[in-house]
């Protein structure tokens, strides 16, 4: 599942263009109006530029506490992994020449 | 209603929809995208991919090719479409890698290149925006214009506008990818909700031939977050071991080639661990060092990130704890079985002017992200090919809705596939009786007319028209001939039948031919 992180949105609305299953809907806020469509792709992460979107598992899968959040830095992408809110892990991958 | 005239239409902004477009131009041709999201992350890639498989290394042979996709299909590939595509996907992966994409000109497996394809997609849709400046998005196609067996053009709403409009073309791409969500799914899916088999619709209600249906995909993955697993047990050669440590695939799939049997056995073979009651299935990554186990998070990063969030939460360590292993619900898809839409080498469809490419073609299995980009190249190299003049005259059409609520109908077509045309819960079997009670389910939901979201609505009915082909094919093939993807009760005796069955719908009546490979 996809969290919004509400106090750092910008409201700019680019989750919602982005999400390539149309599972992303925006009244006032964003919000995953289709939960049940969504792929977990983490296209709206990666795009969001606030790092106001956040990852968790779909609950039969795993424990809650732990989210995944994703910083674009142009040619390599930043991926964290998030325990209560708190740094635990990271990795770093190149994506553009 | 607005005509929009182009030469080559493309719908779908996905793998084979992009790279169409850079050939288009390449040949000179003007075309055009229709995508139902945004074409910068849409699609089968919008997670990324670790790997570009159909990959021609050098030393190899596009014979060779055939061969293997022969095996990994049971005997069933269709061998113009395997030579011809195979020679395009270095092509593609030039371009791709032109334009930035980490290419790190290292195998995986037999016919893989290994790639950080984290960015493909955003890189994908870099190469369609400098081909073409018509990529209309948040737009679905629902219908195509045939006349003299010749397509015209397709007809588009708008539900950004809630309008409806035309483009018309000298030849029209359907590069939709498959169908997901037609079965009950216990997990994320694997294959991408969006692609709600939109292409094979088109192409059903326009009369167009549809080939090896019956063969649904079924991924073995890791269980529970759905995980590509080929670049765990082919890139780094773990083993599939079950709840007594045995090595089932090496021991009992020995004459099919054991770890490397065709993609079909290495989903049933888990299958009847499970069903037999040795199960959990495992795959076996306590071999790999410590620059393997870095390599491979890479690789997932690059391909299927939550797959990172659940090592993390559920505390697994790859070289201490073994990842589980299980096939998920099935999915009609032409990149990883036979089933599409029929091509002819050209990747024309039987409908003259109506091409079909990656996913929603048929008749190459494991022809995966390479064979997209291929097939996007070649149907573009088609269509510049075509000098016709098309004055077709559009009617005044709007989709039609209702009130039965979509979510509804989807859940009980998801609900009768599950239990009687061979889901999950069932172990992938089926028999005559059980999917004539799913087709007559599924024809039911198709006399209704959905209301709500108009996205939904119209996906739903795709769905529905995809289900009522497959379920046809799956009575038509009277034997069980490629287990699990097609696996009768009635008919247990693996055969080694070597026709696909193509089919057509005929004034509401559909009729079968045999192919014979």
């Amino acid at each position: 599942m996809i969290v919004f992180d509400l106090e750092k949105c910008i409201k700019c609305r680019k989750c919602e263009k982005i999400c390539p299953t149309l599972a992303i809907g925006f009244d006032e806020f964003p919000c995953l109006a289709y939960p049940e469509k969504c792929w977990h792709c983490c296209a709206c992460i990666k795009e969001c530029p606030a790092e106001a979107i956040r990852l968790r598992l779909p609950p039969h899968i795993g424990d809650q506490r732990y989210e995944m959040l994703v910083k674009d830095e142009g040619k390599s992408m930043i991926f964290q992994i998030l325990f209560e809110g708190r740094k635990i892990d990271e990795m770093e991958i190149q994506v553009r020449k | 209603m607005e005509i929009i005239n182009t030469e080559l239409a493309i719908i779908g902004g996905g793998t084979a929809g992009c790279m169409a477009s850079y050939e288009a131009k390449k040949n000179g041709i003007e075309s055009l995208i229709i995508e139902k999201a945004s074409t910068r992350r849409s699609g089968c890639l919008a997670p990324g991919v670790n790997a570009i498989y159909s990959y021609l290394h050098e030393g190899e042979r596009p014979e060779d090719y055939y061969e293997f996709v022969k095996h990994q299909g049971m005997g069933l590939a269709r061998r113009d479409l395997a030579l011809s595509l195979i020679k395009e996907t270095p092509y593609a992966v030039e371009i791709l890698e032109k334009y930035g994409l980490p290419v790190l000109h290292e195998r995986q497996g037999r016919f893989g290149m290994r790639i950080y394809g984290e960015h493909i997609k955003p890189i994908l849709a870099d190469i369609a925006r400098d081909s073409t400046e018509n990529i209309i998005e948040r737009a679905y196609p629902f219908e195509l214009a045939v006349e003299n067996g010749e397509v015209a053009g397709v007809y588009v709403y708008d539900f950004k506008n809630d309008e409806t409009f035309f483009v018309r073309a000298k030849s029209v791409l359907i590069a939709t990818g498959g169908a997901s969500g037609l079965y009950m799914n216990y997990t994320v899916p694997w294959y991408p909700p969006s692609n709600a088999g939109t292409g094979y619709s088109l192409a059903i209600r326009a009369g167009a031939e549809i080939e090896g249906f019956e063969f649904r995909f079924i991924p073995p993955r890791i269980k529970d977050v759905n995980s590509p697993i080929g670049v765990t047990a082919v890139g780094f050669r773990a083993s599939l071991k079950n709840s007594e440590g045995q090595e089932f695939m090496k021991e009992k799939f020995a004459e099919y080639g054991g770890e490397g049997s065709p993609i079909a056995l290495r989903a049933f073979g888990p299958v009847r661990e499970y069903a037999e009651g040795r199960f959990p299935v495992y795959i076996d990554t306590s071999e790999i060092t410590d620059e393997q186990k870095e390599k491979l998070l890479k690789l997932y990063l690059n391909a299927w990130p939550l797959f990172y969030l659940f090592i993390n939460a559920r505390g697994i360590d790859l070289k201490e704890r073994l990842l589980e292993v299980m096939p998920c619900e099935p999915y009609i898809s032409g990149s990883h079985s036979v089933a599409g839409i029929w091509i002819n080498q050209d990747r024309m469809t039987s409908i003259k002017y109506l091409l079909a490419a990656g996913d929603a073609a048929g008749g190459v299995p494991l022809k995966h992200v390479g064979g997209a980009l291929a097939e996007g190249i070649i149907a573009a190299r088609t269509a510049s090919r075509i000098k016709r003049a098309n004055d077709f005259k559009p009617e005044e059409k709007i989709p039609e809705f209702g009130d039965y609520s979509w979510k509804d109908a989807e859940e009980r077509m998801k609900f009768v596939l599950e239990h009687y045309a061979g889901g999950l819960s069932r172990y992938y079997m089926y028999n005559e009786q059980s999917a004539r009670i799913a087709l007559a389910e599924v024809n039911r939901l198709l006399t209704l007319k959905f209301g709500g979201d108009v996205v939904r609505c119209l996906e739903t009915f795709d769905r529905l028209v995809t289900a009522k082909t497959m379920l046809h094919h799956m009575i038509e093939r009277r034997e069980t001939r490629m287990p699990p993807f097609q696996m009768r009760s009635d008919f247990p005796e693996w055969s080694d039948s070597n026709y696909l069955l193509v089919s057509r719908f005929e004034n509401g009546e559909i009729a079968f031919r045999r192919d014979y490979t």
